[in-house]
């Protein structure tokens, strides 16, 4: 009867196109909105690669900056591509959006198209140059022959001795990363996309909840006068809930490392995720469900709406918001499985340890476990009276 | 004109959700306000890196150099300085690098052998850390200079400080600006709210007039179809104007602007084209399906696909070329067009480019409405055959 029952669920299940839209179609047409969208930003935003940028020099031989700009355009990894032109190109390269910025060295003045990180690098690089003048001149105040350094008169052995004082600056840092798993924070999105599809198996075993129950649906009538245990139908029809959303969550899973999501190489971990991810959904219907006085309609809605607020709480449409609710009030990450589904993810990704990992699964498989309990004893021997 | 008073009877079902989306909107609106979103700047403005330190060495030179760095950048403080709060706060950018004094710096400092004492944990080749690694090097590389000048560590400070305010001139290149207005804001994010209401208000309401009985029933009745279709586009019009009246008074509320400047007429001009494209695309829907569950399938992927894909929810400058090209076929796009050119629209800037984004967006509300019709009379003939 187990087996029969739980093939039965599955073949409905299968049929189920709007449930099967919520939590498949959905998310993954969100995931390939998101990724064509969000793809780009980290490479193009917040990682450096070579500024270009057009010099317009009138004379070159009376410029000590162009010596300092030849230095920091030179190599393979060089802070700039610098490319020097006429004053008109450069603006159009400039408007084109061809160069982020136009240095002029006979006056070392710049002109950006933005205020962004990179006009500001530019600006420290040519503030550099004005700065050292400003040094060397308060320095060497009685002359060490540096107005010919400044004025190019003295000549290019000189003028390289100069740009060798500039240049060879020490460094006084290490720099260090603080994981080796990805830092792509757009990477939450897709996290809370997880969490969301699977808050939303809730939507099967509402369903499930009210064909066990006389007084809700007239399949819950058959059952209820059947000599079947009522345990085994809840159980094999949970199994087979289980079953299907794990088997679309992973669907969704491999789709969207196809595509290039990084979730890192722990495979198995973010597995034991996304199945204590549907535990967790699935509880939340049964809750919901067991609930008999209210209609069907109205259920789905409560468990849309627990579904979304606990989602968007974990950085489904705003970044950050689950950071800044673990910096004030943590115990609503702790408490909520949305955030707790998203923070395995990112704890697998980031920690080198499995310590927030474990702790996130046994809270929610807790949380899953109390909450089928208390929705199995609603239900629990209900008799009803013939009317 | 019982048609159009049984429109108002079935969308009033509706208006619950329609009312959700309006609040998204002004749930975001508040938030953009909060972050404090300013309007665009036509001048540079230099940029800081958040960041926070821990100085194990206390040292004189230690305590100038985080001076410096607190003067100078934005030290972020409550940040949780063991490894999992660092890795916390950097992955989610509540700062940019966090950088570590160990002890014996300053004595190492004074000796010359502090290459590379300084630890600074961030990620590695973004452009943050390269700006704020540049910077701590050119103070700690101008105090070594004025130190060998022979300064102690005071006057060293002073006077590299003072060299290090000497800036070079920047400007802003002509009809270029930084950031966009909080009025473009709500009108951007209109483009995505616009539609979701439309399809989940409007589209319904027609579905009814659609079911095979009703439809049948107003058939044989002396109620012409002209006038049946024209109570119901009537219907449709005043349901878009209502919700561009609250859209436009939200805007006035939320964001203290003067509607009837010229920018604001030309963003109030393009959001009633993009109500009839949204209007249209609601009548194509309920044309495609009788299903109400469809229908807010339809909504969710419509409209987010488009606010991915149009540069609604992401800066046009991150998108792809490929996805800018399949962008050009979605009236989404040339609704986001013409609001990023109103925000740029100064008194002597062309406006051509603004009408023929709306234009398109017209051709485009023509072309739902045909298609609908098409399928409608597919469907109608369909039937007569069946």
């Amino acid at each position: 009867m187990f087996i029969r029952d739980f093939l039965y669920t599955i073949k409905i299940l299968m049929r189920a196109k709007v449930s099967l839209f919520w939590t498949l179609v959905f998310p993954i047409l969100l995931a390939t909105f998101m990724y064509m969208a969000f793809g780009n930003i980290y490479e193009q935003d917040e990682m450096f690669s070579n500024i270009k940028v057009a010099v317009v020099t009138e004379d070159e031989s009376a410029n000590g900056l162009n010596y300092m700009l030849d230095a920091l355009s030179d190599g393979d990894d060089a802070l700039l591509s610098v490319t020097r032109m006429s004053e008109s190109d450069a603006e159009k390269s400039l408007a084109d959006e061809e160069v982020e910025g136009i240095i002029y060295t006979d006056d070392v003045k710049l002109t950006v198209a933005e205020s962004s990180v990179n006009a500001s690098i530019l600006e420290t690089v040519l503030s550099e140059y004005k700065q050292y003048e400003h040094a060397l001149k308060d320095i060497y105040k009685d002359g060490i022959g540096l107005q010919q350094y400044m004025s190019g008169t003295s000549g290019v052995d000189d003028m390289s001795n100069l740009v060798e004082k500039i240049s060879e600056q020490r460094s006084y840092y290490t720099e260090k990363a603080s994981t080796e798993g990805s830092q792509n924070v757009y990477n939450n999105y897709f996290y809370a996309i997880f969490a969301m599809s699977c808050l939303f198996a809730s939507l099967s075993s509402i369903e499930m909840m009210s064909n066990l129950q006389a007084n809700v649906s007239a399949t819950g009538k058959r059952k209820n006068v059947s000599p079947q245990r009522k345990m085994t139908f809840v159980l094999a029809e949970f199994a087979a809930l289980l079953l299907i959303h794990f088997v679309v969550e992973v669907i969704s899973f491999i789709y969207m490392s196809c595509i290039g999501v990084d979730f890192g190489d722990r495979v198995w971990e973010i597995l034991l995720t996304l199945f204590v991810g549907c535990f967790i959904g699935l509880a939340i219907g049964v809750i919901v469900g067991a609930i008999s006085k209210l209609a069907e309609g109205t259920k789905i809605g409560i468990v849309i709406g627990i579904s979304m607020v606990m989602s968007i709480l974990s950085d489904l449409c705003i970044n950050g918001i689950k950071y800044e609710i673990q910096q004030h009030v943590p115990i609503i990450n702790k408490l909520n499985p949305a955030a707790l589904i998203s923070d395995s993810f990112y704890a697998l990704n980031v920690y080198s340890d499995h310590q927030v990992f474990t702790e996130n699964i046994v809270i929610m498989t807790i949380e899953a476990v109390v909450l089928i309990a208390v929705g199995i004893l609603m239900v629990r021997r209900n008799r009803y009276a013939s009317v | 004109m019982q048609v159009f008073k049984s429109f108002f009877k079935v969308l009033r079902k509706y208006i619950g959700q329609m009312i959700m989306y309006v609040g998204i909107l002004c749930g975001v609106m508040i938030v953009f306000i909060n972050v404090g979103n300013t309007d665009p700047q036509n001048y540079y403005k230099d940029k800081t890196i958040k960041y926070a330190v821990s100085d194990e060495d206390s040292s004189e030179m230690s305590r100038k150099l985080m001076a410096y760095l607190s003067d100078t950048q934005q030290l972020v403080d409550g940040v949780d300085m063991d490894e999992r709060g660092i890795q916390d706060a950097l992955y989610n950018r509540a700062v940019d690098c966090v950088i570590r004094i160990p002890d014996g710096f300053g004595d190492a400092w004074a000796n010359d052998t502090a290459d590379g004492l300084l630890e600074i944990t961030t990620i590695p080749g973004s452009q943050a850390s390269m700006l704020f690694e540049a910077r701590l090097d050119s103070y700690m590389n101008m105090v070594s200079l004025y130190k060998r000048a022979g300064d102690d560590v005071n006057d060293a400070d002073k006077r590299a400080r003072t060299a290090l305010e000497q800036k070079a001139e920047v400007d802003m290149a002509e009809g270029k600006t930084s950031g966009h207005s909080m009025l473009y804001n709500f009108y951007n994010y209109l483009g995505w709210v616009m539609i979701c209401v439309m399809i989940i208000g409007v589209a319904p309401v027609l579905q009814v007039y659609n079911r095979k009985k009703l439809r049948a029933r107003i058939e044989c009745s002396s109620y012409r179809f002209f006038r049946l279709n024209r109570e119901l586009v009537l219907g449709m019009m005043f349901t878009g104007c209502v919700l561009s009246v609250v859209f436009i008074a939200l805007s006035r509320i939320l964001i203290k602007y003067d509607i009837t400047s010229a920018r604001g007429g030309m963003f109030i001009l393009n959001m009633l084209v993009y109500a009839c494209v949204a209007l249209s695309l609601a009548f194509l829907v309920s044309k495609l399906t009788q299903s109400e569950q469809i229908l807010s399938m339809c909504a969710n992927v419509i409209s987010l696909g488009m606010a991915f894909l149009c540069g609604i929810f992401v800066p046009r400058e991150f998108l792809s070329d490929t996805v800018m090209a399949i962008a050009h076929f979605l009236p989404a796009y040339w609704y986001a067009n013409a609001t990023d050119a109103i925000d740029n629209f100064t008194s002597g800037s062309s406006v051509t480019g603004i009408f023929v984004s709306m234009g398109v967006q017209v051709l485009f509300a023509v072309l739902f409405i045909l298609v609908g019709v098409i399928v409608d009379r597919y469907k109608t003939a369909g039937k007569a055959m069946a």
